[in-house]
């Protein structure tokens, strides 16, 4: 594998969508049967952007028009820990932020019962540029980061105010990631189909999810090995 | 040798000690060689040299920035130059010292007078002469300069600078063409060049641009030629516009118009390129066109659309040109191409056709269809593809600016920022969109929402800087200094307050805004401190030229050199400074209008807190004092404190009018075009009750405008002024017979005012005016003036908001009572809804208290 280098504060090179417009074009057709899907002329410059403390304002203005829920400020200082930084992203279409990713690793320690997992929690594209591809080059992204964590971790800067080289620690290198789950609300179908054209499979339910929207339960999507869904060879789950 | 004046001898071991004090202080070995001027001293305490030496000594000594234990060595140091001079008055070098200090204090008259002293003692001292040239140069005495060169030619014939710099002084001197003469004969002389490779192709380059001076485009051409055949300047860049103008100025049209073709390969997006290129084919673009040459430049501009099909420069030159059809045709693809693009700055680009106003209404009219037509299909194009999102986001985005420019005949603020709403909606994490909002908001007098909108902007990009100051900048505007301080802060030096550090960035704006600022909340102490920073920073750019006059001469970059002289020349007709000037005279008018604004005006409240704020600064000292002290820490020793913190020094000045003069002085003669210029520079002179000097402003203002709303007030002023006074036969005679031509004796005033109203009764700037005027003739008719200011607020005329907060001003001041003036504020807030900042005191609390509980909602989602 080529080594490839933190990414902190840094802008991705352009994606390419062309290649996802077959999964896509289904999407597009199952949610919206009337219309075809129609070619994007000219073509845009599509680039993925690491979170910081910063741009956390765009975040939380993307999260507070997309989703229904209103989190914290401890959820938004948690997505900024440099561990995830090569997971969490947002993404700019034609030099315009409007879509963010947010994730978190769970299993990461020896003893977990489940193998490691990124959980998804939330997912955010800006209504205009839904059908665009976005959200899945998004999340491709961010499946295809924590199958190949990136060598040298991002160092953590230190809790105190200021932050010289010294204090930088670097983060411990993680494991391979292959396991991804999202937390679906039940009743949302587009989103549910979303995931499942991905290759997601439902798991079950979790009971009382949401605390502060109803209907409260969603349903568990999961993806076992994130390696066969991006098409790549499939290696022992946990190994670094 | 000459016999030295007996005062001036010295034993022998005392003169190897003077020698010994002039190697230390080269060496900079400057105690030692205070030491050693001390030795001298004590036997001979009127050695004039040796005290010049020992003062110059001790003031290289000091630290740079100055201390505070520095202040008094540095007035020891002033006073014994001057008693050296005392002591020793025919000693070039008691003078020349003299000269080093007052240079070093930059005061460059004094500084040239005591170079001419000393050149007088010792005509061929180099260095003397070397230094005294920089400040002729300097202090613009280009004869004298010229002279000085010569002289040191003489001295100096050998040397290749000598020569090249007595060519730069004839040119600076106004004489191109004997400047060429000094380059050819030195040329006729030389042997061989011993100049490096950059410095010939400099001077060769100048030496072009001579020619083309003086007329000799020919001739420049020559050298051009030769200079590239010789390889001497490479023929690109700089050398090939050089070749191009000449070969236009000759009128070989063929090769001229090849060479601009040359310099558009080399870069196709530079408009000037495309400017040249037509005018080499026989156009003048400052002449209107008929529609023969109109054709015949669009074909070309076309042409080079196709041939530099990724450069948007003739496409936008075309909309310069165009009319009509074609200019609607041109202008839809334009703007369509910039939209599909996302390009921000598209507004921006176009606007300048806007003076045409058929061209602002046709670009409204498509950008309106665009509009539709995407809200519809959300396709532009024709075929089966849609656009992207973010057209129709900036079609909005374009929408709004458009609508609410102030060019536009009909602003309607209320629909731009229904569009940017509907634009927010799509895509809420665009700043654009939000500091649109906010300059809309600002445009239609709403300066505290307009803060809060470009508060959300900056909220999304924290690491924006630009973000970072236009949101420091609203937030002055809307009164709160200590806020936008607060995001300043963000970006400026840690160790120095936010202030502080923006002064020596030289930071214009800021300086401007948060003068304005404090001068709105009435603190005219701070308003006129920063106003007066703005004023001392282009003192610093004019003083930091001095260095390249030697500079320049040395590393012979000519051109530069020049060009810099020419922008010294003319550097405070900068609009920072035109419009900092102006605001600072207008303090000092009003503090020499009303002494009592300098007395601070405190409640015993307010001067508590004050004393207890005082003290509690001074303990902090003392104990910062005893903890450095403790601690034997020596190294920072305190600068020089400044003497005004408040601005109050400068407030209380004695003088205020001559304090307004001075700042006026460099505005009469460099920005004589701007008839604002001569408006103020009126208000000085009448308060001084200099007639003349102010019938002379009125006059000039006349000449460059003579309907301007401004001049027309002050003309009945002066009518009023001078006749109700007795003046000097001397002066009546001189304004007699000038006077009627601004204010025709056939017509009484107040025929003048109505017909001045009459003659463009929709303007808000004369309906303004004729009410203020009104008010000059007879101050007691306010009702009278509120029935002109009342027009501000009719259909048809376009709404200034700027204007009525001003009307209101003027009637409240001329003691209009309460009823009058809310009578008249609430026709201006019927008409335009959006202006918070004509409502009256308590709506507008109650609406900042409104909003700031709105942003402290979103900051918590």
């Amino acid at each position: 594998m080529t080594v490839t280098y933190s990414t902190t504060g840094t802008v991705s090179s352009p994606l390419d969508l062309s290649q996802l417009r077959g999964e896509h074009t289904s999407i597009n057709l199952a949610g919206d049967g009337t219309k075809g899907k129609k070619e994007v002329k000219p073509n845009v410059k599509v680039t993925l952007t690491s979170l910081t403390v910063h741009n956390s304002g765009t975040l939380r203005k993307l999260n507070s028009v997309v989703i229904p829920i209103v989190y914290s400020d401890k959820f938004y200082k948690d997505v900024l820990d440099p561990t995830l930084d090569d997971v969490n992203k947002l993404i700019y279409y034609a030099d315009i932020p409007v879509g963010a990713i947010c994730c978190r690793f769970e299993n990461l320690s020896k003893g977990a019962k489940d193998p490691p997992t990124l959980v998804i929690l939330t997912l955010a594209i800006l209504a205009p540029y839904r059908s665009l591809s976005l959200g899945s080059s998004l999340l491709l992204a961010s499946l295809r980061a924590a199958l190949h964590p990136t060598t040298p971790p991002p160092p953590i800067p230190s809790d105190g105010k200021i932050n010289t080289r010294a204090s930088l620690t670097v983060a411990p290198p993680r494991v391979k990631v292959n396991r991804a789950l999202a937390h679906v609300q039940v009743g949302n179908e587009e989103a549910k189909r979303f995931y499942e054209k991905l290759g997601f499979k439902e798991s079950g339910i979790a009971k009382d999810y949401y605390s502060k929207i109803e209907p409260r339960d969603a349903i568990l999507m999961v993806c076992e090995d994130i390696a066969s869904l991006l098409g790549e060879k499939t290696e022992p789950n946990g190994s670094s | 040798m000459a016999q030295l004046p007996k005062h001036r001898q010295l034993p022998d071991k005392e003169n190897k000690l003077f020698r010994e004090l002039l190697t230390q202080y080269e060496l900079k070995q400057y105690k030692k060689g205070i030491k050693a001027a001390d030795t001298i001293l004590k036997k001979f305490p009127n050695h004039g040299e040796t005290l010049a030496l020992k003062a110059l000594t001790l003031h290289s000594s000091l630290p740079e920035p100055l201390t505070l234990s520095a202040v008094p060595k540095k007035e020891e140091a002033e006073s014994m130059a001057r008693l050296a001079i005392k002591k020793d008055i025919t000693s070039h070098i008691t003078w020349h010292v003299l000269g080093i200090l007052a240079k070093a204090r930059k005061d460059w008259d004094e500084a040239s007078r005591a170079f001419a002293m000393a050149r007088k003692q010792d005509p061929d001292n180099i260095p003397l002469i070397r230094d005294s040239i920089a400040l002729l140069t300097h202090t613009r005495q280009y004869g004298a300069a010229l002279a000085a060169r010569h002289h040191y030619l003489l001295l100096r014939p050998q040397i290749r600078s000598s020569w090249l710099a007595l060519m730069i002084a004839h040119q600076l001197n106004g004489d191109p063409e004997e400047a060429l003469e000094v380059y050819n004969g030195y040329r006729g002389i030389l042997q061989t060049d011993g100049a490096t490779a950059p410095e010939k192709s400099q001077v060769l380059l100048h030496v072009i641009k001579l020619c083309i001076e003086a007329g000799h485009e020919q001739e420049g051409l020559d050298k051009l030629r030769q200079g590239v055949r010789d390889g001497i300047i490479s023929p690109r860049g700089e050398v090939t516009q050089l070749k191009a103008r000449i070969l236009t100025s000759l009128g070989r049209q063929s090769e001229a118009l090849e060479t601009y073709r040359e310099l558009l390969d080399q870069n196709a997006d530079n408009l000037e390129y495309y400017r040249g290129y037509l005018r080499a084919d026989g156009i003048d673009l400052a002449a209107p066109f008929d529609d023969d040459t109109r054709a015949k430049v669009l074909v070309t501009l076309f042409n080079f659309s196709e041939t530099f099909p990724r450069s948007a420069a003739p496409r936008r030159l075309a909309l310069d040109f165009a009319q009509g059809d074609k200019f609607r045709e041109l202008a839809r693809a334009y703007i369509v191409r910039g939209l599909e693009r996302g390009v921000p700055s598209l507004f921006v680009d176009v606007k300048s056709v806007y003076s045409d106003a058929s061209k602002m209404t046709a670009v409204g009219e498509i950008v309106e269809e665009i509009v539709s037509k995407l809200e519809k299909d959300a396709s532009l194009g024709g075929d089966d593809s849609i656009s992207p999102p973010t057209v129709l986001l900036w079609a909005y985005y374009y929408l709004a600016l458009h609508l609410s420019h102030p060019l536009h005949p009909n602003p309607s603020h209320a629909r731009a920022l229904q569009l940017l709403d509907l634009a927010l909606d799509h895509t809420p994490t665009l700043p654009e969109l939000y500091m649109a909002k906010a300059m809309v908001l600002k445009r239609a007098g709403d300066p505290l929402g307009a803060a809060h909108e470009m508060e959300k902007a900056r909220l999304l990009d924290g690491q924006d800087r630009f973000l970072n100051g236009k949101a420091a900048k609203y937030w002055l505007r809307a009164g709160d200094i200590k806020k936008a301080e607060d995001l300043v802060a963000m970006f400026t030096k840690k160790d120095l307050s936010p202030v502080q550090d923006l002064t020596d960035l030289q930071s214009l704006w800021f300086l401007q805004k948060e003068g304005d600022a404090y001068r709105r909340n009435d603190n005219l102490a701070m308003a006129l401190k920063r106003y007066q920073s703005l004023v001392k920073v282009f003192q610093e750019y004019e003083d930091d030229q001095y260095d390249f006059h030697t500079y320049c001469m040395r590393r012979m970059t000519f051109s530069s050199y020049i060009s810099l002289m020419r922008y010294e020349d003319q550097l405070r007709s900068h609009p920072a400074y035109f419009k900092g000037a102006l605001a600072a005279i207008e303090i000092y008018l009003k503090v020499h209008d009303d002494p009592s604004l300098t007395e601070e005006k405190l409640s015993p409240e307010e001067e508590a807190e004050r004393k207890k704020a005082a003290k509690k600064a001074q303990k902090a000292e003392q104990k910062a004092k005893k903890a450095a002290a403790a601690s034997g820490d020596k190294k920072e020793e305190p600068l020089v404190p400044d003497e005004d913190p408040d601005g109050l020094l400068l407030l209380k000045s004695e003088t205020p009018l001559d304090d307004a003069l001075k700042i006026w002085k460099p505005l009469e003669k460099l920005a004589s075009s701007r008839v604002e210029v001569w408006t103020i520079g009126y208000e000085i002179y009448m308060r001084k009750k200099l007639y003349l000097a102010a019938l002379r402003c009125l006059n000039e203002a006349a000449a460059l405008s003579p309907s301007d709303p401004e001049l027309h007030r002050q003309i009945l002023n002066f009518h009023v002024q001078t006749s109700s006074t007795t003046l000097p036969e001397n002066i009546t005679t001189v304004i007699s017979p000038v006077f009627p031509h601004l204010l025709p004796s056939s017509t009484t005033p107040a025929e003048f005012n109505d017909r001045f109203l009459a003659s463009r009764p929709t303007c808000p700037s004369y309906i303004f005016s004729a009410g203020t005027s009104l008010l000059e003739l007879d101050p007691k008719d306010l009702t009278g003036a509120v029935d002109i200011f009342v027009k501000l607020a009719e259909d048809g005329v376009t709404p200034d908001v700027g204007l009525m907060q001003r009307a209101l001003e003027v009637v409240t001041s001329k003691g209009g009572d309460e009823e009058l003036v809310s009578s008249l504020r609430e026709k201006f807030v019927k008409r335009v809804e959006l202006a918070w900042v004509l409502k009256d005191r308590a709506e507008q609390e109650k609406r900042k208290v409104d909003l700031e509980k709105e942003a402290g909602v979103n900051v918590e989602a």
